[in-house]
């Protein structure tokens, strides 16, 4: 870690040398290993549940000009933003300005970032006094100031109300922790007791890969260990570019859209994707999206980004290494000060992650066409953000909790969707919270968490399931925030697939009303005694529920996840008396009636709302994907 | 009894693996013998008896006979278990399959994966172990502090089991909210199943995992109640055969965190021996260890399709209670901590789109193998790089029963995988080698390394078919220094069964700080645990004077959610003890993760008493010393091979090992060959073999350097 010598310093180069592509997949693996570790470290010396049960985080290895080399398991929509917000500490610091030592801190979405409270963690790492490599990870913390508990209110409508903004800042300097920085940072959140340890869990991460790197230069030299980063990006470019040539070119286009901002409660946002596929390359024009708006839905660029590289990443061969490569082939524009673009100072806390699957859905409906057996129907399109904070009767400390239940993925093209998945664009690391765990951590107390019936949407494969949870506080009035979505526009359906289910929220007060109904974005203070009832979306069906196999259904209502009458109104499938099998006969003429007499619009007028009835009349229009269109899509990955 | 057997009997160690059922045989005097059959998957005891008449061993002659068997885990795994239902408490049947609502947990290519199954009831899902119609609900809550708020309603659990009686329930596991911080709705919960279920197992959360987190311990309750019949029946099954024909020893089971325990308790609790399989070898390293007076070493096991590696430190291997199985089911009862990999002889490579050579995860199995066995595969396997580098002698393959066939090697690798890359077919195969080796290695520093330990203080352990091809090599590159070859590589882990002890691990939640705990309350707590242990022990016929009892506590950083295991001393405990508990804690924290937090509270959550019942050890003879230090007798000639240091192909010497005798010295480059591997010691090794037949081998410390080509 000394100095020696300053400046970026080269090896000579060795002419047409080049090294054996054996020894570089050695290093390369060697590479990959850091980022596990690091993660490995975070979650175990972390102090919040968030990063330690819900694994909230991620860890990454970048190159001195801000490339990703390598990822840990972790959660794409963070990931896909690092790099811009690494590229934009080492523009504002300046590698010249960087030392062995030095830690940087930074959170600031206006400077590549996503949203205020996922804090970036990056630690420069010297061989013989030149910059190699920053071993990075970014965790998304409990609070981080801002006008509600838990820093992901509902309805801010500045990016000020949501928190403290960290420019790209030394958090320590050559070793030595920068109090000023520090204690600044904790004046201004609500629980500094777990923000001081999960930042020191952060920067032991970064010195785990800093060490673990170091060991490699000595080994290998930094001219090897910088050749390999580029072989793997190179590898990893070859193949995405390889699955992409296969796709038939042309464009194609989708519009989804949000609930509302939160503030303008009755019109929905819509995202808008057009995509251009074109020999190995593929563009994505995100003209047409609505203008930004006053509620925090708002996507910076990195968040479309991110959103976008999500979306590529999840319809080519997921075995595909990680890192910059990927990124190579994809490029992106977008109106400046659009919802997908904000301008500052708009609020933005949930553009990262409600604008964010939304950008994925437009893309994947836009895709489904020509990728018919990649894509999947629409999935829980939420991360169903709910938050709380108070005065912890136990111990007089303020407490803030943020979780985000699982809910359905959507169905595919030869299996039913994947049920009770955390944030189902969250890359399937992040976990639901032990609600033991919960209970001994915070002041609430559980009633039910259980699969939701009839959440999956009806089709020829089912879409997954949601989940009903219902908590109540204890012994103290607690602030509780919900950010999500989805709540009347529901996941849409694919080819004759109905829509999942959409998700609830309901404060039910004492005195037996209910509120929060109409919402889905806001805050609530909430007395002992009083439910909270959330309820996540499930995810769209995939191919008419009149093909569906009757014997799933049977399994499904035996199970109690699908109803007898959905089986009946949906899939056309009438079950025994006892319920114990399918009544052949009269299901074979229900199905053949019901094939009929369906009137696809009128499936999805049951909400009254006319524009959102057109939105998934169109989805539902794309029925029968043309046979040749199939042929081109190489279908899932072994 | 198990104290003192009678000393004239046979030892017998049954391992049965995927491919082959190992035996390690130990006669009244001493000697140890092998025996290998092919495994019977149909029924797993035919491959028992076979092998045990093969060997020729008296069945009335043997007093102790240990197993470690598959058959929990595949029944898991292939959802072959009973019919079993759970009740929960009223709101959370489905905390069982909703899990964690994760989808990628143990790969990390799984993050962008949209076609993955989970086990879930749904069409191309793999099931949970209960689907959700034979999960069930009762009224009933203890809260956070343990005290109840609704209290258990027996008459809707009278109605729930009066339902499980018609479905002709198999099994039912329970298991309640908060039930580790107050059992008595379970108990009273099991009595009444007991009561309305009669010869229904009945499996209750707070008996087998009493520890937080409700899905971890459901899923763990599950698992027991799951495999419960089955394995009950099996053993019933096995000893009743043997008995008819005259056995009349003890039969024991190695459970997953290498302690024994015998076939009345496995019946009970058999979610315990679910991965008795790598549990045995590491056990046999452990003794290994003991009886070479080696305290630290890293084990390497690596058969035709994995490979396995563990760090044992002071003759001891950590356990953890972390551990999935495939991904679908969590088991939170202490497994031996090893990494587990897809790298071992069968394993394939293969060039992908992007030109990278690839090795694994994907397998040639023994059917059709690697393509030198000749049985039609014909993808390139690590085997048939293995012989194409020298290592293998195609003629004495299994000591001859299987010739292999370099040609067919030969081309496997030159036509997937050299003509693609455009290198030389050396190359390619050569590449096999250094690729599998990084992967190994990568395991090897996940369990040394990443842990704050230094290689440089092991000794690794080569063992398993391919283990001691891979082994130096893969100590040069990782920094060990020192190698240990056992006798009877192939039958390692089956050696493993016969030389562990009885193993009985009580705990229990006992939430406070180390500043708040009382010492007395403590003590008591830890006295419980001890006489619970002791009980058990006694119950499997162990004598308190062969018993030897640990103390430790899960500890954390107030906050954390994650704990470490620190040793507590016996006695009565004082604040000074406890002091010491807490810097050993700082220290641990501190080895494992760079810092520690001298001003943060720490939180006690879990106490844990291991009780160790002794049970005698085969003492193995000695091998007559050699007259000198020459193996001149054992060479049997010579042949190319290549090695990493040189970076060629090298003029090396071969030795039978059955004629090496204690004494001998071997300098590298060498081979070693026996009935079941081959050694391979690189130029610059010094290698010796002790008195009972282990080699023992130091590496030159001349390191290594990346290779360019023009």
């Amino acid at each position: 870690m000394t100095p020696r010598g300053g400046g970026a310093r080269r090896r000579p180069s060795r002419g047409s040398r080049r090294t054996d592509p054996f020894t570089l997949e050695v290093i390369r693996g060697l590479l990959e290993a850091v980022p596990r570790e690091m993660a490995s470290t975070l979650k175990r010396t972390s102090f919040h549940p968030i990063f330690n049960e819900v694994n909230d985080f991620s860890c990454a290895i970048f190159d001195a000009r801000g490339d990703m080399v390598a990822q840990s398991v972790s959660n794409p929509p963070q990931l896909g933003t690092m790099e811009s917000s690494v590229k934009a500490a080492i523009q504002e610091i300046g590698l010249e300005s960087l030392h062995p030592g030095d830690v940087v801190i930074h959170n600031d979405p206006y400077r590549g970032g996503n949203h205020l409270p996922d804090v970036t963690i990056l630690m420069p790492v010297f061989h013989r006094g030149a910059l190699v490599l920053f071993p990075a990870n970014r965790g998304h913390h409990g609070d981080i100031g801002g006008i509600r508990p838990g820093s992901f209110a509902g309805d801010s409508t500045s990016i000020f109300q949501e928190g403290i903004r960290i420019p790209p800042l030394l958090l320590y300097q050559r070793g030595k922790l920068n109090r000023g920085v520090h204690d600044l940072l904790m004046a201004n959140v609500r629980t500094p007791h777990y923000m001081t340890g999960d930042l020191r869990a952060q920067v032991a991460a970064c010195e785990t890969g800093g060490a673990r790197i170091r060991e490699m230069m000595n080994r290998y030299g930094a001219a090897l260990i910088e050749e390999a980063a580029r072989y793997a990006m190179d590898h990893s470019e070859r193949l995405i570019r390889r699955e992409i040539s296969r796709w038939r070119p042309g464009t194609y286009t989708f519009e989804d859209f949000l609930d509302s901002d939160g503030i303008e409660r009755d019109r929905p946002v819509r995202i808008r994707a057009t995509v251009t596929v074109k020999g190995s390359s593929v563009h994505f024009d995100y003209s047409g999206s609505d203008p930004m708006v006053r509620g925090p839905v708002n996507a910076t660029f990195g968040v479309l980004t991110s959103a976008t590289y999500n979306a590529i990443l999840c319809l080519t061969d997921h075995r595909i290494p990680t890192n910059h490569g990927c990124y190579r082939p994809i490029s992106l524009t977008a109106p400046d000060g659009s919802v997908v673009n904000a301008r500052f100072p708009a609020p933005v806390v949930g553009g990262n992650t409600e604008t964010n699957n939304r950008i994925t859905d437009a893309i994947w409906a836009a895709l489904a066409p020509i990728l018919p057996r990649r894509v999947t129907a629409a999935d829980m399109g939420t991360t169903f953000n709910v938050s709380a904070g108070g005065p912890d009767p136990r111990t007089g400390r303020y407490y803030v909790w943020y979780l985000s239940p699982p809910g359905g993925m959507g169905a595919r093209a030869t299996k039913d969707g994947m049920g009770m998945v955390v944030g189902a664009k969250l890359g399937g690391f992040p976990a639901h919270i032990s609600l033991e765990v919960f209970e001994s951590h915070f002041p609430w107390f559980s009633h039910e968490y259980s699969i939701a019936p009839d959440s999956g949407g009806p089709g020829r494969f089912r879409g997954g399931l949601g989940v009903r949870w219902r908590i109540s506080p204890v012994d103290h009035t607690a602030e509780l925030t919900i950010n999500t979505d989805r709540i009347f526009i529901s996941p849409y359906g694919l080819f004759g697939g109905y829509p999942g289910l959409h998700g609830r929220f309901v404060v039910a007060r004492d005195s037996g009303s209910e509120e929060g109904v109409e919402v889905g974005k806001g805050s609530f203070a909430v007395r002992p005694g009083e439910t909270i009832f959330l309820r996540t979306p499930g995810g769209g069906g995939y191919g008419s529920p009149l093909e569906r196999d009757p014997l799933a259904v049977l399994r499904d209502v035996r199970n109690g996840v699908v109803s007898p009458e959905r089986a009946q109104e949906d899939y056309g499938v009438v079950l025994t008396p006892d319920g114990a099998s399918v009544d052949a006969p009269a299901t074979a003429a229900l199905r053949t009636r019901l094939a009929g007499e369906r009137h696809r619009e009128t499936i999805f007028l049951d909400q009254g709302q006319a524009i959102y009835a057109r939105q998934r009349f169109r989805i539902v229009a794309l029925t029968d994907a043309p046979a040749s269109v199939a042929e081109d899509d190489p279908g899932p990955p072994p | 009894m198990v104290s003192a057997p009678p000393r004239t009997g046979w030892r017998v160690g049954v391992d049965i693996g995927g491919t082959f059922t190992d035996f390690v045989i130990m006669d009244p005097s001493g000697n140890l013998r092998i025996e290998k059959t092919l495994t019977t998957p149909e029924d797993l005891i035919e491959a028992i008896f076979r092998g045990l008449s093969q060997s020729g061993v008296p069945l009335a002659g043997i007093e102790y006979l240990a197993h470690g068997t598959t058959q929990g885990s595949n029944a898991v795994i292939e959802r072959k278990g009973a019919r079993t239902a759970l009740v929960t408490t009223q709101g959370f049947r489905d905390v069982l399959e909703i899990r964690r609502g994760q989808r990628a947990i143990t790969d990390p290519r799984d993050t962008y994966n949209l076609q993955k199954d989970l086990p879930q009831s749904y069409v191309g899902g793999r099931l949970p172990l209960i689907e959700r119609r034979d999960r069930h609900e009762v009224p009933e809550r203890v809260d956070v502090r343990g005290e109840i708020r609704i209290p258990l309603d027996e008459a809707a659990l009278r109605g729930v089991a009066r339902t499980l009686k018609e479905d002709r329930v198999e099994s039912v596991a329970v298991s309640f909210l908060f039930s580790y911080l107050n059992p008595a709705h379970e108990r009273r919960a099991g009595e009444i199943l007991r009561e309305e279920l009669p010869g229904v197992p009945v499996s209750l959360s707070h008996e087998i995992l009493p520890v937080i987190r409700e899905y971890e311990r459901t899923s763990t309750t599950v698992i027991n109640a799951y495999i419960q019949p089955r394995i009950a029946t099996y053993l019933e099954r096995l000893e009743s055969r043997l008995r008819e024909q005259g056995f009349q020893g003890l039969v024991t089971l190695m459970q997953s965190h290498g302690g024994i325990m015998t076939s009345p308790r496995a019946r009970q609790r058999p979610v315990h021996i679910l991965e008795s399989g790598p549990a045995a070898g590491v056990a046999a390293v452990e003794w290994l260890g003991r009886r070479t007076g080696t305290r630290h070493l890293l084990s390497l096991d690596v058969g035709g399709t994995t490979a396995k590696v563990c760090l044992v430190r002071d003759y001891h291997a950590e356990t953890t209670t972390n551990f999935w199985i495939e991904d679908d089911h969590f088991l939170g009862i202490p497994v031996t901590d090893l990494v587990e990999i897809g790298a071992g002889g069968g394993t394939l490579a293969r060039v992908d789109e992007g030109g990278a050579l690839l090795v694994g995860p994907e397998s040639a199995g023994s059917q059709p193998g690697p393509a030198c066995y000749g049985l039609g595969g014909t993808g390139p396997t690590v085997t048939d790089a293995n012989l194409l580098q020298g290592y293998l002698n195609p003629q004495f393959f299994l000591g001859g029963a299987m010739p292999l066939k370099p040609d067919l090697a030969a081309r496997a690798i030159r036509e997937a995988l050299a003509k693609p890359l455009g290198v030389s077919l050396e190359q390619a195969a050569r590449g096999i080698i250094q690729i599998v080796n990084a992967n190994m290695s990568a395991s090897i520093r996940v369990m040394s390394v990443q842990r704050g330990y230094d290689p440089r203080d092991f000794t690794l352990v080569g063992f398993g078919g391919s283990g001691p091809l891979h082994a130096a090599e893969l100590a040069a590159g990782v920094g060990i220094p020192r190698l240990l070859f056992p006798r009877i590589p192939g039958n390692f882990s089956a050696l493993g069964l016969l030389v562990s002890d009885l193993k009985h691990e009580a705990m229990r939640s006992f939430v406070s700080t180390t500043r708040q705990a009382d010492p007395g309350a403590l003590s008591r707590a830890f006295g419980e645990l001890e006489s619970e242990t002791l009980g058990a022990l006694a119950e499997q016929g162990v004598a308190r004077r062969d018993v030897t009892l640990l103390r430790a506590a899960d500890l954390r950083y107030m906050g954390q959610a994650h704990e470490i295991k620190v040793p507590v001393p016996g006695g009565p405990l004082r604040p000074r003890t406890v002091h010491q508990v807490e810097r050993t804690f700082h220290r641990l924290h501190e080895q494992h993760f760079s810092y520690r937090a001298e001003e943060a509270e720490i939180e006690i959550i879990t106490l844990r008493v291991t009780g160790l019942g002794r049970i005698p050890k085969p003492r193995e003879r000695p091998l007559p010393q050699s007259e000198g230090a020459s193996p001149s007798r054992a060479r049997k000639g010579e042949r190319m091979a290549f090695f990493e240091g040189p970076g060629k192909f090298v003029r090396t010497a071969v030795y039978d090992r059955s004629l090496l005798r204690p004494g001998h010295r071997i300098a590298g480059p060498a081979l070693v060959e026996q009935l079941d591997t081959t050694l391979v010691l690189p130029p610059g090794s010094a290698s010796t073999l002790d008195r009972y037949g282990n080699l023992l081998t130091r590496l030159s410390a001349r390191p290594r350097r990346a290779r360019r080509i023009p």
